[in-house]
């Protein structure tokens, strides 16, 4: 079994082995925990097993074992979705496989899978880090594919060339990525169907603060002229109008109704693009009032009279879209098409105590301000406290929260104040959203799980829905300057996640660090992964001037006889490496002699020569020869060539070299 | 079918690639396809396409045209790495039975090849016979098999390199040249020889003369003595090649006849002579050589034994020819099972 011998053997299956857990460990979130446990065990058995060489395992046994893991992966299939269901099998796959490195084909198998699996970790993670992460991951494997077919020898020599060829390829790649026609997505695929963080469509008061735990990146957004100023950054989402006591939700009423024909808008605008992380939901962000200027390339995007940006399906992989906003004009372009009765809603009964205090406070004659002001005046007391984790309220949420434990997040303020202003018979419903965000290098506005936010809306009959935030009223700073503006949130975000690195913000080296990480992170964003057809598309004009079908099959074309130069260039055999110094000299040496008629036969050595003519020189001739011969055997074929380099050997043969001329010329 | 489809195929070898003792690889003679690992990564590559274009994930995209560029280097470089080799073979040297033929061949490369490139494994291997070694520079010994008795020509063998990562495989199917003997296993048994050939004709005008050994004394080796007279004591104690010097030096001569040793088994008779041939050409014998009609006159030395062995591996040659068969057969049967790979 010569054939399947494996080289390199233990030095490759260490590599295999610390790439499988290092892609594991990437895949972590949609492994299964039984799947997990199997690595486990694969990885010490397989460690134990490279270390100290042991027999292979029985097949028998091993298939077995693979049957009995798919059938459990198909008894939990529904549960968990197709997508998951084939990244745990692929992951068992690899965990059986293994056990049983001894051929070659089983390294090859492995890796086959492997690259299967990278190609699965980056459906869930692409920002740069991650590529840049697998792009490493892929070295390995190919090191430890080349580690078993090449002679035996270092691992630093054939890790060298593996980079070598890997590099080789970038540019092919690179060229190919730009050119290759971009196609709409063939078919629909499973979805990821984790559970990520994010809003949710239907908001329980504490439910955000949750949310703000978490320093993940939602979207990020550059515009292209000015900034919305602090107070204008109310990233909008999800719109709740229904409330059951408890939690607030989507009404399943049908909210679209005609809109007015023709739309002025008013005031200054705000262009920007927006690119979305992968989410759960279809909600997508804008600022009020959005228009959509170009949609995403995988699916439409709708804007309702609520104002918010939908998807025709989750976005399950990074978007981008581009927004106009019309940050100044009120809302009240649909007035008169709405029906207003919806965001009256209240639950029949339940939290008693609010019920009075709206009844004493509030009368029919008020305006609908004087009403609003009325009834933030509670927050502007200063019992009010702004807290990330306020205690549990259950029974009659609301009134505990006004009247008993005074702390809440911005959802309990959003909940309490849109519930009062209903039992005032204002409409009003709640928004979610983010809000705020950090800005990086001047024009984008990173916006972070902890941005969260919920603020109220209310219907004013002359200015529209006017945005409320009890929140600012209570934690102003909230509103100017973000959620980690305030030391006692600071510390209960640290609390909550140790290892974020933006709990590192206040020291100026890693916050730069961090800003600077960011900001790659969105070239990456902008060049790679938003590169679509429409980019191609201009790309494309910029080259060839114009648009028309041609141009993709020119760039095709051409990029192949790109390559074509690339791949020769590459392997154009090298003229014969220049001849070495001491060679140049021996020839020297050789056409002298030719030059008194004693040519060289061929392929004759310098020592053969010299004993062939030595007779026929001078006594002095032959000695300075036989210096030479044996000087410069010496020095070629001993250690000393390593020590002394040639031209200290030419001075001294150089002295030899004037005797045979001198010798010739007298004569 | 089969047979016909080889055979067309082995024709079209010997146009392609014709016999020669030294093969330098080149556009001619080397086929380059992928492995089946190699087609797994071209059906990885479109799996990766797919899942791209529908995820809209340009990330997975770039890692399918890196994959595609990596396919086609691997193409390259695998082309370029094995038209580096050169091999020579060396005359195959006749063998026995029961003994491993093995084929000598001399592995080289081109001065100028890239370090790149000299990590390039090459292996050798046989379609008809079990064998399948990496080849190392300079010369390198190959056990190929054990072959009936006869006149053999090694079947074409192939040489192959799967450099780099495995994806591609260069492979070459080279006609090795000489022809070889096989003698049958040589087989211990008492010595008949007999005064006279079939014909009764001695063939030694100096007549026959079977005497004992006697041992007479310790004199300087030369180089005409035979090897088992070396007095390797003597040599043991570090006191040079001594011979041991007998008294009557062409000891035993005869005529060595076949029909002697035929019992109704002929494979087992030539055994037996050949064991005869060997033990009298140690001696330095001199002795003639009858088989069937065929008659070698009494002679001594290294050409005197080829030549009777070689009668004896040719003896009824057509006749053994369908033992051969048989143990092509069951070489053929090995090959599937050691062409799992």
């Amino acid at each position: 079994m010569q054939r399947v011998k494996v080289h390199n053997q233990k030095i490759a299956s260490l590599i295999t082995l610390g790439t499988f857990a290092a892609l594991i460990i990437s895949l972590i979130e949609p492994l299964m925990g039984w799947v997990l446990v199997l690595c486990a065990c694969s990885f010490c058995i397989t460690l134990y097993k490279s270390i100290k060489h042991s027999s292979p395992l029985k097949n028998s046994i091993l298939n077995l074992l693979a049957i009995l893991c798919i059938s459990i992966l198909i008894w939990l299939a529904t549960d968990h979705g197709l997508l998951k269901t084939m990244i745990n099998l692929l992951v068992v796959a690899c965990c059986l496989k293994i056990l049983n490195l001894h051929h070659t084909g089983d390294y090859q198998m492995v890796v086959s899978i492997q690259l299967f699996l990278v190609a699965c970790g980056l459906i869930f993670h692409q920002s740069l880090l991650n590529s840049l992460f697998y792009a490493l991951l892929v070295i390995f494997m190919f090191c430890a594919l080349h580690a078993i077919k090449v002679k035996e020898t270092s691992l630093n020599n054939y890790s060298k060339h593996t980079v070598i060829l890997l590099l080789q390829a970038i540019p092919i790649a690179a060229l190919l990525f730009f050119v290759t026609p971009k196609l709409s997505p063939l078919w629909q695929m499973p979805i990821n169907q984790s559970n990520t963080t994010g809003l949710s469509e239907k908001m329980t008061p504490g439910d955000i603060a949750n949310l703000a735990k978490s320093d993940e990146l939602v979207f990020r957004a550059e515009f292209t002229g000015s900034l919305p100023s602090p107070q204008q950054r109310y990233w909008r989402a999800i719109v709740l109008d229904e409330f059951d006591g408890k939690s607030w939700s989507i009404s399943k009423r049908d909210n679209s109704f005609d809109g007015p024909k023709a739309i002025e808008f008013q005031g200054p605008s705000l262009d920007y693009i927006v690119i979305a992380q992968p989410t759960s939901t279809k909600w997508l962000y804008s600022l009020d009032i959005p228009i959509l200027i170009r949609g995403l390339s995988t699916q439409t995007i709708s804007i309702n009279q609520q104002f918010q940006l939908t998807g025709s399906r989750p976005l399950y992989t990074r978007g981008l879209y581009a927004i106009k906003s019309f940050v100044e004009q009120p809302l009240n372009i649909y007035k008169g098409y709405e029906n207003l009765s919806q965001y009256l809603q209240i639950p029949a009964e339940g939290n008693p105590d609010t019920v009075d205090f709206v009844i004493q406070n509030i009368n029919a004659s008020m305006t609908t301000q004087e009403k609003i002001d009325k009834l933030t005046s509670p927050f502007l007391s200063s019992d009010f406290s702004y807290t990330l984790s306020p205690p549990l309220m259950q029974s009659a949420p609301i009134d505990e929260f006004l009247f008993k434990n005074k702390a809440g997040f911005c959802s309990h303020y959003a909940s309490a104040l849109t519930y009062m202003l209903r039992l005032a018979n204002v409409p009003a419903r709640i928004v979610t959203g983010y809000q705020g965000g950090e800005v990086q290098s001047g024009n984008v506005i990173s916006v972070h799980q902890f941005d969260a936010h919920a603020w109220v809306e209310a219907w004013d009959n002359d200015k529209g829905w006017i945005r409320i935030d009890p929140t600012a009223i209570v934690a102003p700073n909230r509103v100017l300057s973000g959620l980690l503006s305030m030391i006692q949130n600071r510390r209960e975000f640290r609390d909550k996640s140790p290892f974020s690195l933006t709990n590192l913000k206040q020291y100026a080296v890693f916050n730069q660090l961090r800003l600077l990480m960011a900001q790659m992170d969105h070239t990456w964003d902008q060049s790679i992964l938003s590169y679509n057809q429409e980019r191609q598309k201009s790309l494309l004009k910029r080259i060839f001037g114009n648009i028309k079908a041609e141009s993709f099959s020119y760039a095709l074309i051409g990029s192949f006889v790109i390559i074509g130069l690339f791949i020769s260039l590459l392997f154009v055999p090298k003229r014969k490496p220049k001849a070495s110094d001491e060679s140049k000299w021996i020839n020297k040496l050789f056409k002298f002699f030719e030059k008194q008629k004693l040519s060289r036969i061929e392929n004759e050595t310098l020592q053969q020569f010299s004993q062939r003519i030595g007779p026929q020189l001078t006594p002095l001739a032959t000695s300075s020869l036989g210096f030479i011969v044996k000087e410069y055997y010496e020095w070629k074929y001993t250690k000393i060539q390593q020590k002394i380099a040639f031209e200290t050997l030419r001075l001294r043969l150089h002295k030899h070299m004037m005797t045979l001329q001198s010798q010739f010329t007298s004569k | 079918m089969k047979y016909w489809t080889q055979e067309r195929i082995d024709k079209w070898l010997d146009k392609r690639i014709p016999s020669s003792p030294a093969y330098q690889m080149d556009v001619n003679n080397t086929f380059i396809l992928p492995t089946r690992f190699g087609w797994a990564i071209v059906g990885l590559m479109s799996c990766l396409f797919i899942l791209g274009t529908n995820y809209q994930n340009n990330v997975i995209l770039m890692f399918c045209y890196f994959v595609f560029a990596l396919l086609l280097l691997a193409l390259f470089h695998s082309y370029v790495s094995f038209v580096q080799f050169h091999i020579a073979f060396r005359p195959i040297q006749n063998s026995f039975a029961n003994k491993h033929v093995q084929l000598q061949l001399n592995l080289s490369h081109k001065a100028n090849r890239t370090a790149l490139h000299s990590l390039s494994n090459i292996a050798i291997f046989s379609k008809r016979y079990p064998v399948y070694e990496y080849l190392e520079d300079g010369v390198n010994t190959i056990t190929i098999h054990q072959f009936s008795r006869g006149l053999h020509e090694l079947p074409r063998v192939s040489i192959e390199s799967i450099f780099p990562f495995g994806l591609f495989r260069c492979w070459s199917h080279l006609s090795v040249p000489s022809q070889f003997f096989v003698f049958p296993a040589p087989l211990a048994c008492s010595l008949k020889l007999r005064q006279q050939n079939s014909k009764g004709n001695t063939g030694n005008k100096s007549g026959v003369t079977v005497t004992s050994e006697d041992l007479q004394g310790i004199r300087d080796y030369r180089d005409s003595d035979p090897i088992h007279h070396v007095s390797w004591k003597h040599f043991a104690k570090g006191q040079g090649l001594l011979s041991k010097d007998f008294s009557e030096r062409s000891a035993i001569s005869g005529w060595l006849h076949f029909s002697d040793y035929f019992n109704g088994n002929v494979e087992y008779a030539l055994s037996e002579v050949t064991f005869q041939i060997l033990e009298l050409s140690n001696q330095g014998a001199i002795f003639g050589f009858s088989i069937g009609k065929q008659q070698i006159m009494p002679n001594t030395g290294m050409q005197h034994k080829q030549k009777c062995l070689e009668t004896v591996a040719l003896y009824r040659h057509n006749q053994a020819q369908h033992n051969i068969c048989d143990n092509d057969d069951a070489t053929e049967m090995e090959h599937p099972q050691h062409a799992k790979s």
